[in-house]
């Protein structure tokens, strides 16, 4: 008679006894787990792959590391269909830490057990870091918002480890724990908040939309910094609504004969500003007089003409005096937002599209500094 | 006090969350991610409000916060508390029916502005990544630009001289998460310090221009070693001797204002009198340089010479016709006083006044001797029987005593200045001594005459 051992080297029938026992008081008691599979770092292309960040032959898959050097999977493929598990865990009140951002959850760690030869048979592999969990228990259909359809609650999978309580006697073991985060709109989790708020109506917005507070910070963010442009449109100062004299040499003022009115008189064009200081020069003339533009200067001029050259960096406004242009002042006032058309000495190294074909070949102007002028084969433009 | 308050430390705050604005990650596939920045201080109600009040939102990585650490007083930079600095400006006249500046020239000012106070606003600003590359990303595009300042402003206004003021980034704490980082946390947090220098100001005083017009200059007696105001003032600095600035102590004030213009006054006309021409100028020109904004009817002209007392005034319009000439409405109470002139035929307060300006020799009198009428007369009589056999001067002033004529202003004798109104025109003369004229009339030279545009 063989001695008696409820632990046998290979799973027999009262493991399977077991097993099947778990998955049912997991299917009888436990609540519907919705998985995006994690498939791995998204795949790079052959000319942008580099020996620290390579491309896999065949396509990167779950185990593939997209950065070498940092050690991370920041651009991650997830399975576009779910596959449902049953999970237990106990529910915990929360709290929320009121952080420079915003409310974040305290407490937001869950730890759930799943059944492991489910959710391998489902999932085809085992859970692991970085599947992305939904818990639709857990929606909020009363949330302060416009949107028609509830908010879904997502966890993403920290860490998958066996179960203490998921070993039965014959010492296998049954259970998976998982230790869930919330997750956050960022990069790595792009491919699931792009996914459909609404999966009946996929054209009305993404989870992104309703789920995250981007939306609402992006709009906070472009309120302040409008109100920024209303205080400081452009570096400099304005005097655009400021009068400038036009004074003859001796200090009086210099007055000329409208030429539509023959008892009228108006004061003439200044030939500079009457007002000094930082960065006044703009492309507009003194006193909001008319002024032509253009890359050449027109043919018929009469003194006290203004004409702002636009082929000049910066543009330059020029003033008649009867016999030639002269400089007035150049437009260096520029908005200071960080937009992508900035121009100044600094950001026109960074805010530059120019190219240059050299000997029949289209070079970009913007290259890194670290690969301009590489020997062929190593150069890639940035 | 007064309450005031002007947010100057709220557009700092926006102008930092301005410049950390707009920079962004890129991902695999190209995709450029703007990274939102906001204040870092926000309340727990408005928290709520931006995740919906619910639970179930997920807050979006990375992004920046930009929230105050510390403002300090800076007593390297404080300089001369009571200095007060004015600036003129001259504005577009504004068109507030378009609602645009025209070309022409509007009101005038002067800004008085008062030293302002140094502080050091220390700022941090916390950046959120979910991954090292992406917080390198940012990085770099951030810290390049500080070399090691940037340059900010909290307004664009030409007045406000404490707007301008750079950003140094004095600090970078790299990472808030410790190497390894434990068991928790995808997000880490990078902080950047700032310091900025800035002011705090006072409001300023908005004035009307007041920049100088007239200058009146007393002269040093070159003898005495002192300023004699006593002596008689230089009248016209147009042509001066060639020995006036040895002769000086004779000269203690000479004034003088704009281009050295004059006056000359014809009844309500006056015209600018330019190296000694009338009406060589035209009035535009002198409206445009001065300060203030003209206003047909409000713009007003004072006036004064050797024999006024006081700053005679009326409103003024250009003539538009005549652009060398303004047409002005003098204030009658600004006129000089009149003399008296005693009698006891005439009522106590008619003294001061005279009843017409005849010439005796074509005048019958007989239908005004009335007690006590006045005439100023253009020609002397002598013995003329139609006038009782009186003798009397031309520029006499006579009087009818109930009786006969009789003389009651002898010019022959009196060379004080004395002033009168003819009642039937209702003009004011002045006896200069030789003649009478016109109280206000003839020219006015540089330095006697002032403007007020704006009344």
């Amino acid at each position: 008679m063989p001695r008696l051992s409820l632990y046998k080297p290979e799973r027999g029938n009262d493991y399977a006894f077991l097993d099947k026992s778990i998955s049912e008081m997991f299917t009888i008691g436990g609540t519907d787990v919705f998985v995006h599979k994690y498939l791995g770092p998204k795949d790079v292309s052959n000319d942008a792959a580099t020996a620290d960040q390579p491309s896999y032959v065949g396509g990167s898959a779950e185990t593939s590391i997209q950065d070498m050097l940092f050690l991370e999977n920041r651009d991650r493929k997830y399975d576009p269909n779910i596959y449902n598990l049953r999970g237990i865990y106990n529910v915990q009140d929360i709290d929320f830490d009121l952080s420079q951002f915003g409310l974040f959850l305290s407490n937001d760690t869950l730890f759930m057990t799943i059944h492991i030869s489910d959710s391998v048979r489902i999932l085809g592999r085992k859970a692991m870091a970085g599947d992305v969990i939904e818990l639709p228990h857990l929606v909020d259909e009363h949330a302060l918002n416009d949107y028609s359809v509830a908010l879904k609650r997502f966890y993403v999978i920290e860490d998958v480890n066996r179960a203490s309580e998921g070993f039965s006697p014959t010492w296998y073991p049954h259970l998976y724990r998982l230790k869930l985060k919330q997750i956050y709109d960022g990069q790595e989790f792009k491919e699931i908040l792009d996914l459909p708020a609404n999966e009946e109506e996929p054209g009305e917005g993404s989870l992104r939309d309703i789920l995250s507070t981007y939306e609402v910070e992006m709009q906070i963010n472009d309120a302040v910094v409008a109100q920024a442009e209303t205080d400081a449109g452009k570096s400099g100062y304005d005097t655009a609504h400021y009068y400038s004299l036009s004074t003859n040499s001796d200090g009086s003022v210099d007055l000329e004969t409208a030429q539509t009115d023959a008892n009228g008189n108006t004061a003439a064009r200044p030939a500079r500003s009457g007002y000094n200081g930082y960065l006044l020069g703009t492309t507009d003339a003194p006193n909001g007089a008319e002024f032509g533009m253009g890359i050449s200067f027109p043919l018929e001029s009469q003194a006290g003409d203004y004409f702002l050259r636009t082929d000049f960096l910066p543009k330059r406004l020029f003033r008649y005096n009867g016999s030639s242009w002269t400089k007035m002042q150049d437009g260096v006032r520029v908005n200071m937002s960080q937009t992508d058309t900035r121009n100044t000495q600094k950001t026109s190294f960074i805010n530059n599209t120019n190219s240059s074909n050299i000997a029949g070949e289209t070079i970009n102007e913007r290259q890194s500094l670290s690969k301009a002028l590489r020997p062929k084969g190593l150069e890639t433009d940035n | 006090m007064q309450h005031f308050y002007d947010g100057q430390i709220r557009r700092y705050i926006t102008q930092m969350i301005r410049m950390l604005s707009n920079f962004g990650y890129q991902d695999i596939e190209g995709n450029v991610v703007r990274i939102p920045v906001t204040y870092g201080d926000l309340t727990r109600q408005v928290a709520n409000i931006m995740r919906d009040n619910s639970e179930n939102k997920i807050p979006s990585a990375p992004r920046m916060a930009v929230y105050i650490t510390g403002l300090e007083i800076d007593r390297s930079r404080t300089a001369d508390q009571s200095f007060v600095s004015k600036l003129n400006i001259r504005e577009r006249k504004y068109d507030s029916s378009g609602k645009e500046y025209l070309d022409e020239q509007g009101k005038n000012y002067t800004v008085e502005r008062l030293m302002p106070t140094p502080y050091t606003l220390s700022v941090s600003a916390d950046l959120w990544s979910t991954n090292t590359d992406q917080k390198l990303q940012i990085l770099e595009q951030i810290l390049v630009l500080f070399n090691p300042s940037l340059e900010i402003q909290t307004t664009d206004n030409y007045i406000d001289w404490a707007s301008l003021t750079v950003v140094n980034l004095e600090g970078i704490t790299y990472s808030s998460r410790s190497v390894p980082v434990g068991i928790d946390s995808e997000i880490d947090i990078a902080t950047l310090q700032f310091q900025v220098p800035i002011y705090l100001s006072a409001p300023v005083k908005v004035k009307r221009l007041g920049v100088i017009t007239n200058i009146i200059q007393s002269i040093f007696h070159a003898d005495s070693g002192e300023i004699d105001l006593q002596l008689t003032p230089l009248q016209n600095t147009d042509n001066i001797p060639d020995n006036y600035y040895t002769d000086i102590a004779e000269q203690p004030l000479i004034k003088t204002n704009y281009q050295g213009y004059g006056m000359f006054v014809d009844n309500t006309s006056i015209q600018i009198i330019s190296k000694n021409k009338v009406g060589a100028v035209k009035w535009d020109d002198l409206l445009e340089a001065y300060p203030g904004q003209y206003s047909a009817g409000i713009s007003r002209i004072y006036l004064t010479n050797e024999n006024l007392n006081n700053e005679i005034t009326g409103t003024f319009a250009l003539n538009e016709l005549d652009t060398t000439k303004i047409v002005i409405d003098w204030d009658l109470d600004s006129l000089p006083t009149n003399s008296v002139f005693t009698s006891n035929f005439r009522d106590a307060n008619q003294l001061s006044t005279i009843d017409a300006i005849v010439d005796p020799l074509i005048l019958n009198p007989i239908d005004f001797e009335v007690q006590g009428y006045r005439f100023l007369i253009t020609n002397s009589i002598n013995n003329n029987t139609a006038w009782n056999n009186l003798v009397a001067n031309t520029n006499d002033i006579i009087e009818y005593n109930g009786t006969n004529w009789y003389v009651l202003f002898d010019s022959e004798i009196s060379n004080s200045v004395s002033y009168v109104t003819n009642t039937n025109t209702g003009k004011q003369y002045y006896w200069s001594g030789e003649q009478w004229l016109l109280s206000i009339e003839g020219e006015y030279s540089k330095g006697n005459w002032r403007l007020s545009l704006d009344g």
